[in-house]
């Protein structure tokens, strides 16, 4: 007989625990903020 | 031009001088970008500004001089289509219409409705409404409050509110959450790396304290499936984090539920709970995923506020 | 001395903590009066940001920093993060 190759889906669950901390970015406003130190006329950079 | 504050008022005086009534009326001109509070009023204390509606009101009073003089009075007032901003939060069609009345020997007693049909604070919140009986130091009851956001809406049941120590609190109430789209808010916020869906309904017990917002032990479960696909953990080096990676790449979810808690600290803290495979993953193995994720609700208002200039959403808004 | 100057002369650089720093010790008094005046403003600056934005003063510091390195002339000095003076 031919060997039969038998791809049994494995049976038992995998658990996944994640700890998700979500600051959210606030780089855009930080950004607009800064803008004004980076003009010419600032004198700051 | 219409006066700023049309005032007009009519007073009886009984026989003999010893009682008499008082009538009154007032309505402040319609405020206009151009005539807003602000601008009348030069410094002006509030956070608020009005740069629409108009405000109306009235009254009468009448009163009796016996061995003490005893008075009773009863008004009302109109708050129509206010449009204006709060801090860095926007309000459109602003309605409050009451009654209120007040006695020598009586409390001051107050209820209305309040309807607002948006209000912005980094993303839209509509058709909100509730009533409110305001009974002084008795405090403050809040009926029938609902409120459309994130494609869903929110109830909540009659909500009591007294004042201790000049900060509001309340017993629990159970807000009903209906079918809100977590894809509406991933859309509004920057989640970096996060594509997910979720159609979320529940109750949550909400409690006021200290004049901040609680939620005990509140439930929300996905009402059909959907699916999270997360980039955020790619090449993290760590074989387990690949792993992770791999099965969060389109992880599809049958089963969903959420225990969520929020407190004074500002983090909204959900124990997320998901049964469901990603097709390309272990051939599809059944994974269940469970999320501790705290997410920091004033950095979230922040960042959804710092992407517009509110008062240029409000004027444009008013102009349609 | 203006900041310009100072820079292009190789006086003073962009330090990793957002503010200026002297690459020439010992620094002369107008360049040491320079370089505390403007750094003092950073300062405000960057704590005025602390407070409209809900970033840590550090965070704010360190993305100045980031975008000054990125606007830094060449042949000016910057700090790099073994904190050596180095040309960009």
């Amino acid at each position: 007989c031919t060997p039969t190759v038998q791809v049994a889906v494995p049976d038992k669950p995998i658990e996944i625990n994640l700890n998700v901390k979500i600051e959210h970015e606030i780089k855009v406003k930080v950004d607009k903020e800064l803008d004004g130190m980076f003009e010419e006329d600032s004198g700051l950079f | 031009a219409e006066p700023l504050l049309a005032f007009n008022g009519l007073h009886r005086m009984g026989d003999k001088q010893r009682n008499g009534s008082l009538e009154w009326r007032w309505k402040l001109a319609p405020f206009s970008p151009d005539s807003s509070l602000e601008k009348r009023f030069g410094r002006w204390p509030l956070d608020f500004n009005a740069l629409g509606g108009e405000i109306n009101g009235g009254g009468e009073i009448s009163w009796q001089l016996g061995e003490t003089l005893q008075w009773q009075a009863k008004g009302q007032q109109a708050l129509l289509n206010i449009g204006g901003v709060y801090n860095d939060i926007g309000l459109v069609d602003l309605s409050v219409e009451n009654t209120w009345s007040f006695a020598s020997n009586a409390a001051l007693r107050a209820d209305g409705q309040v309807s607002l049909s948006s209000l912005d604070v980094g993303l839209p919140v509509e058709n909100i409404a509730l009533s409110f009986g305001f009974k002084g130091d008795a405090g403050l009851t809040v009926e029938g409050f609902k409120a459309e956001l994130l494609d869903g809406s929110v109830h909540s049941p009659s909500l009591q509110l007294s004042q201790r120590e000049g900060l509001w609190e309340s017993e629990l109430a159970l807000v009903n959450i209906r079918a809100i789209k977590l894809e509406s808010l991933l859309k509004a916020a920057d989640y970096a790396g996060l594509d997910a869906t979720a159609n979320l309904s529940g109750e949550l017990p909400v409690a006021i304290r200290a004049n901040k917002l609680h939620i005990e032990e509140g439930k929300l479960a996905a009402t059909q499936p959907g699916y999270i696909r997360y980039a955020g953990l790619a090449d993290s080096g760590n074989p387990l984090m690949e792993m992770v990676s791999e099965a969060l790449s389109n992880y599809q979810y049958e089963h969903l539920t959420a225990d969520v808690e929020y407190d004074d600290s500002g983090y909204l803290q959900m124990a997320v709970a998901l049964k469901g495979h990603n097709p390309d993953f272990q051939k599809g193995r059944q994974v269940n995923l469970n999320l501790n994720i705290s997410d920091n609700v004033p950095n979230l208002m922040k960042s959804l506020q710092a992407g517009r200039i509110i008062t240029d959403v409000i004027s444009e808004k008013l102009d349609q | 001395i203006d900041l310009a100057g100072a820079k292009s002369k190789g006086l003073i650089g962009e330090r990793s903590d957002g503010y200026l720093g002297y690459v020439v010790k010992p620094a002369s008094a107008d360049v040491q009066a320079l370089v505390k005046s403007v750094n003092n403003k950073r300062r405000d600056k960057f704590r005025q940001t602390v407070g409209k934005t809900g970033a840590t003063l550090d965070q704010v510091a360190k993305r100045f920093a980031q975008r000054a390195y990125e606007k830094t002339a060449k042949g000016n000095y910057i700090q790099s993060a073994n904190g050596q003076w180095v040309k960009k």
